[in-house]
């Protein structure tokens, strides 16, 4: 065989090689020395270039850009408010169940905003109230045209979702008129997340997690989710949606700007919104007193306290 | 919320999070582009998200870029909510020095060869860029090849500019 090229052997150092070509690349790298050079050679940029990429990491507060001077055009307070509504939202309207049949070229940004005016709750000025109707109009105007046309073909949308049937919330609870039953039981079916979260835990996702490490993890993570669905039954905090806690809390609500909220749950008048984080919940715990309402953020111990003051900054 | 979409969030949020911050340098941004993105999952419900998700998001990185100066004109009256800048601690500042710098390099490669790297850093199989990317899959390793070259010679060039001049 020819001397192979440089994607070749980048390849074999990715494990990427097709399984029938790679006899030929090893046997011609068996003789030929040279090649075995510029392998070595491959191998040193690889290891170099990936160590580099990973330097980039991400801050853990909003705000540390590495480039102070780049201007950040964003409403971020006001979307991700909406956001985070709309997909509370979404499910309490039985808006999972019709997005089977949305059409593809239905922009994501419409559907999402029908929900975000839904949720928006009667109380007057309540806090969303005053928030969403922006969210909807000149912040994400621009954007969503050109990269849902943009999409790469391989999206499959016109397609039935037939594969994603079963574990579907949309399954079986179409008939729901009102969202609120819907909302409970997709809530309150913590056999269905423990088996995502397992199975997520379980695939090595990419920061190279060594495998045996990432099953050890799967394993802390799903006993940490049955203690922490334990703790949740024991407290006989329920699932609510987030028109029912912003009705809860007197017409307003207050989130961790920035966050999607996992949960929604309820107590009398207290209102606790759970975020997924490393290592268990961040639990955003808020409760009306007076004409005041208080927040209370708490995290897992995998939080370090800068983190959660800084979290704390971006409850609005 | 739908399960489909707690679902795509646990799994892919962090990463993709992580991979628009290295292309763009700008956190607060790479949030809005992967809430923007889920949403856009949420309506179009791809069959194989991976490389969905990640297309998507670069697509908006580019996106964005384009039309950056029409769009800050229009979302200037929102800066004030943003979160306050807070510096980064001193132990912070080595570190956040050479993040700028090797994204100083980055940005010396064209945005296949880049965006073909952060994608590698996210474990994507060489299958899975290429379907992110529009790419052959028999082209991925010559592409990586090349960026993971010119990656590291810009780096270095940088750091001996920096050894010259101090």
């Amino acid at each position: 065989m020819q001397h192979p090229d440089d994607g070749t052997l980048h390849a074999l150092l990715d494990g990427e090689i097709p399984s029938g070509e790679l006899p030929a690349v090893q046997a011609h790298l068996d003789r030929c020395d040279a090649c075995r050079a510029r392998l070595d050679e491959a191998r040193a940029f690889a290891a170099e270039a990936d160590g580099l990429i990973v330097a980039i990491e991400v801050p853990d507060a909003p705000g540390v850009a590495a480039r102070p001077a780049a201007p950040r055009p964003t409403a971020r307070p006001v979307r991700s408010l909406a956001w985070a509504a709309s997909l509370v939202a979404a499910v309490a309207l039985g808006w999972a169940a019709r997005g089977l049949r949305v059409a593809p070229a239905d922009p994501a940004s419409s559907t999402v905003q029908l929900a975000v005016e839904d949720a928006v709750p009667p109380a007057p000025a309540s806090r969303p109230a005053e928030q969403a109707p922006p969210a909807g109009a000149p912040p994400t105007g621009p954007v969503p045209e050109a990269g849902a046309t943009r999409a790469p073909a391989a999206s499959p949308a016109p397609v039935a979702r037939d594969d994603q049937a079963p574990s579907d919330a949309a399954g079986g609870r179409l008939p729901g008129p009102a969202g609120t039953t819907a909302e409970r039981e997709t809530a309150a079916t913590p056999p269905a997340v423990v088996s995502t979260r397992q199975a997520l835990a379980a695939e090595p996702e990419p920061a190279g997690a060594v495998p045996l490490r990432a099953r050890a993890a799967a394993v802390e993570e799903a006993k940490a989710l049955e203690r922490r669905e334990a703790a949740d039954a024991d407290a006989a905090f329920g699932p609510v949606t987030l028109e029912e806690a912003v009705r809860r809390l007197g017409g307003t609500i207050r989130l961790v700007d920035g966050l999607l909220p996992r949960r929604v749950e309820a107590m009398g008048p207290v209102v606790r919104v759970r975020y997924p984080a490393a290592g268990g919940d961040l639990v955003l715990e808020l409760r009306r007193e007076g004409d005041t309402l208080r927040a209370t953020l708490t995290g897992p111990p995998t939080i370090g306290a800068d983190s959660l003051a800084r979290l704390r900054e971006r409850i609005r | 919320m739908s399960q489909f979409l707690a679902d795509l969030f646990v799994r892919y949020h962090e990463s993709l999070v992580r991979v628009v911050y290295r292309r763009t340098g700008d956190r607060d941004r790479a949030e809005d582009i992967a809430q923007e993105v889920f949403a856009r999952a949420a309506a179009a419900r791809p069959r194989n998200p991976r490389p969905w998700l990640f297309a998507v998001a670069l697509n908006l990185v580019r996106e964005e870029g384009r039309t950056a100066a029409r769009r800050g004109r229009l979302l200037e009256l929102y800066r004030a909510e943003g979160p306050s800048h807070t510096a980064p601690p001193d132990a912070g500042l080595e570190r956040e020095e050479r993040a700028t710098r090797v994204r100083a390099a980055l940005d010396t490669l064209t945005g296949r060869d880049r965006e073909a790297l952060l994608l590698k850093a996210e474990g994507f199989s060489y299958d899975e860029i290429a379907r992110a990317l529009g790419l052959a899959r028999g082209a991925v390793g010559t592409t990586l090849a090349r960026a993971r070259k010119r990656l590291v010679e810009a780096y270095r060039t940088d750091e001996e500019r920096q050894h010259a001049a101090s």
